[in-house]
């Protein structure tokens, strides 16, 4: 059968109004407004088409006019006739499109569906069924005195694509838009009265509400053994959708509007910051080679592809910024702990609590290159680490939360929570560490190793992706008051020793104490808000995983698809169009 | 292009008719008698009949209810959950008009046999239906419920092959409902993606049924 239907679309005769075939809307646009479609029948391009290509003789058509929509003529001898004639009303339908795949071109300026409306000149029509279409509400504005409609945008339900029956319309000024509920307030469509409002944030909650109890009390057109004394024929109702099947009515009632949250974990590859003069390899590759189980992460996002470790820094194990909330600590290998046995165990203890203490190994290699002891850094942080680890395991988990957001400052690279975190937990780590360290190279004598490793520090949390969160820029500005400290101590080269190592800021002669004091408590809160910022951000982010029932079925789902159960294809499928 | 005709829902009327029972009042008989019949003839042929209407220029599918709801009929409308399997108050269940293939007969005889015995008229008059196309195949790889839209590639004995068809109603019809159903006009988005509400076969028919160019009459 010749394609009667789309030969328009290849006629080069086709008036320049009508749009091509990658701009035709998928949803049929037939009109059931009486005006409408008599501007539609009068076009003259859809009516030249025919005499090129007859497809049968039964349908060999004239131009189409208005009289297809003529009564049939009842006389008996007039069959065939009736039938032409019906025959040719149907060819006119196909012909102008109306049907389920054709398009009806009424309105040009299509670019009212091109953008969001913009809210300042915008108001809501509510309360309309389900099938008043964007055209009726284009009439009716412009009907109503308001003028050509800018742009348009309805509501839908996501899971089948029915109108929830409002629409966002936007008109060519702000005072129309303020006369809109004067002048459309007692405007009914379809025998349902219009309910407008302005465009305030809650204006579609109203709309929501209505939209679900309507659904719970929509009839359904039924026709029952019963119904011959209710009306036969009952058309459908105002959902048609409501008694029908009830998870439809769980779908339809996601609320829509409240705009898709950001998932907060951003599946990103993993960047190591950039350390100047220090070769990127070592840092990037020192990812574990154990990769904690995926199954027991539960989250959704992709994870680096482990990099094999460079066999010098293997003994550490950190994790640099990785999505993903660690149930476990990372494993330090025991050999590397026995090695280096308990020593300096006291020094550390006093130090502020620190989470799981993340070495930055590219660190530790440079205070290596400026003759630091490193097997004592190392064993600073394995002490620290054991002493820590079981208090802090649920720290890491929840410490995958924090938003950087939440510091009121947006970073240019929008690092994921975890990483954020580990960046964090990372940098308190160097913090602290440097601290101890210098203070116990000055206490030695050792000024210059003191004064570079503090140095270090601070350039590595200046390049860390936190580097602009309030608690980096504390630990900066501890770190630089202790280098100024060694740097007047290097000076005064007769040092007085009245530093504590309490891990705080340095200070020179008597004046030290109270700064130093400060700063620690400094770092301790910081550690305190960070925790409550935690265990804030992670409840927060529960009740938002739950409000939105499709994230978490997609988390689920991508859980399951990593720790290697089998969900069924259907749901695989579901969810991988949900991600498109 | 597939060109069908729609017709608005008000062009058909409804009347009832005695009614009518499936041959298996049991899940676990109906298997018992599908294993029966296999070993005598071998695979079984059903046919589904889908049949379209359209209300506001969208395609509307002809369902059978079946099941007992839990209030009075006039209330039923808006509180029988409808899931196609037991549910709290009542077990409810769509089926499309549907039966087996006897033997010899052709898919298209067998076809307008069951649905004329499903909603034909009883009056004598014969209404005017045409078996378009196949529009979907499912198959029954054991005796168990479930069925898809292949065969698995283990299976080389397939238990039942089921088939649908489009019918093409005529402009005016009457339909006469047995009295243990009720006929249904749900519109395609309340099928679409929704097979916890009517099972895999009927919520894929939005899909299947887009390749047709439906005119609305």
């Amino acid at each position: 059968m010749a394609n009667t239907a789309d030969d328009w679309l290849y006629n080069d005769d086709l008036d320049v109004s009508l749009p091509g075939r990658g701009r035709l809307d998928t949803d049929s646009q037939t009109l059931d407004g009486e005006d409408l479609l008599d501007d539609m029948l009068t076009a003259p391009s859809s009516a030249t088409l025919r005499t090129d290509t007859p497809t049968n003789d039964d349908e060999l058509l004239g131009p189409i006019s208005h009289d297809t929509t003529d009564t049939i003529i009842e006389d008996s001898g007039s069959a065939r006739y009736n039938a032409d004639r019906k025959a040719r009303t149907i060819q006119a339908r196909i012909d102008a499109n109306l049907t389920s795949q054709g398009v009806a071109m009424m309105h040009g300026g299509l670019s009212i569906f091109s953008r969001e409306p913009n809210r300042k000149n915008s108001f809501y029509i509510g309360n309309m069924n389900w099938w008043t279409t964007d055209l009726h509400v284009i009439a009716t504005v412009k009907d109503h005195g308001l003028g050509d409609v800018v742009c348009l945008k309805f509501f839908e339900n996501r899971a089948n694509g029915q109108s929830k029956g409002y629409c966002l319309v936007e008109v060519a000024s702000e005072s129309l838009a303020q006369n809109a509920p004067d002048k459309l307030g007692n405007i009914e469509i379809h025998d349902r009265k219009l309910m407008i409002a302005h465009a305030l944030r809650i204006s579609p909650h109203q709309f929501e509400s209505k939209c679900n109890q309507a659904k719970e009390q929509g009839t359904t057109p039924v026709f029952s053994s019963n119904s011959l004394s209710s009306s036969p024929g009952q058309l459908l109702g105002s959902t048609g959708s409501s008694g029908l099947a009830k998870t439809s009515t769980v779908k339809t009632t996601l609320p829509g509007v409240i705009p898709p949250l950001p998932n907060p974990i951003f599946p990103q590859p993993p960047r190591p910051p950039t350390i100047p003069g220090f070769p990127t390899p070592p840092f990037a590759g020192l990812r574990p080679p154990g990769l904690p189980d995926f199954a027991s992460m539960g989250l959704p996002g992709i994870f680096p592809p482990p990099f094999p470790p460079i066999p010098n820094a293997s003994s550490i194990n950190p994790f640099t910024s990785r999505p993903g909330g660690l149930p476990t600590l990372p494993p330090m290998p025991p050999a590397a702990l026995a090695a280096l046995g308990s020593a300096g165990a006291a020094v550390g203890s006093d130090v502020t609590k620190l989470t799981a203490p993340h070495l930055n190994p590219a660190f530790l290699q440079d205070m290596s290159q400026s003759g630091a002891n490193m097997a004592e850094m190392l064993a600073h942080a394995a002490a620290r680490f054991r002493s820590q680890t079981a208090a802090f395991s649920s720290m890491s988990v929840s410490g995958g939360r924090a938003s950087p957001g939440d510091r009121g400052k947006s970073l240019p690279n929008h690092p994921s929570d975890e990483e954020v975190s580990e960046t964090n937990q990372r940098n308190k780590a160097i913090s602290s560490s440097a601290i101890t360290r210098a203070m116990s190279d000055a206490q030695a004598g050792d000024y210059e190793s003191a004064i570079d490793t503090l140095r270090m520090a601070i350039t590595l949390i200046k390049q860390s992706v936190t580097a602009n969160s309030e608690a980096s820029q504390i630990m900066i500005q501890s770190l630089q008051d202790c280098l100024q400290g060694m740097e007047q101590q290097q000076q005064s080269s007769n040092a007085s020793k009245r530093y504590r190592s309490s891990g705080g800021g340095m200070g020179g002669g008597g004046g030290g104490g109270g700064r130093e004091h400060l700063s620690s408590r400094h770092i301790h809160e910081t550690m305190k808000d960070r925790e409550r910022d935690h265990r804030d951000l992670r409840d927060m982010r529960e009740m938002r995983e739950m409000r939105d029932i499709r994230d978490v079925r997609d988390f689920r789902d991508d859980r399951a698809m990593r720790s290697g159960h089998k969900i069924s294809k259907h749901h695989r499928d579901r969810s991988r169009e949900r991600r498109r | 292009m597939d060109i069908v005709n729609l017709y608005p829902l008000s062009n058909y009327t409804f009347g009832t008719k005695d009614p009518m029972y499936e041959k298996d009042r049991t899940v676990e008989s109906r298997f018992n008698r599908m294993r029966e019949d296999f070993e005598k003839y071998g695979m079984r042929h059903s046919v589904e009949g889908v049949l379209l209407v359209h209300e506001h220029n969208l395609p509307h599918l002809l369902l059978l209810q079946l099941g007992e709801p839990s209030s009075p009929l006039y209330l039923w409308l808006t509180e029988a959950p409808c899931y196609a399997g037991p549910s709290p108050s009542g077990t409810t269940f769509f089926k499309l008009p549907s039966g087996e293939l006897q033997m010899g007969e052709t898919e298209t005889e067998g076809m307008l046999r069951i649905v004329n015995n499903t909603l034909g008229r009883e009056d004598g008059m014969k209404t005017d239906w045409k078996v378009r196309d196949v529009v979907s195949n499912w198959w029954r790889p054991n005796f168990e419920a479930p069925q898809y839209p292949y065969i698995p590639a283990h299976c080389t004995r397939p238990k039942e092959h089921k088939r649908l068809f489009l019918l093409q109603l005529p402009e005016k019809a009457l339909f006469s409902v047995p009295r243990n159903y009720k006929l249904v006009a749900a519109p395609l988005f309340e099928l679409y993606d929704n097979s916890a509400g009517y099972g895999p076969v009927i919520a894929s028919l939005p899909q299947v049924l887009s390749r047709f160019n439906f005119v609305y009459i």
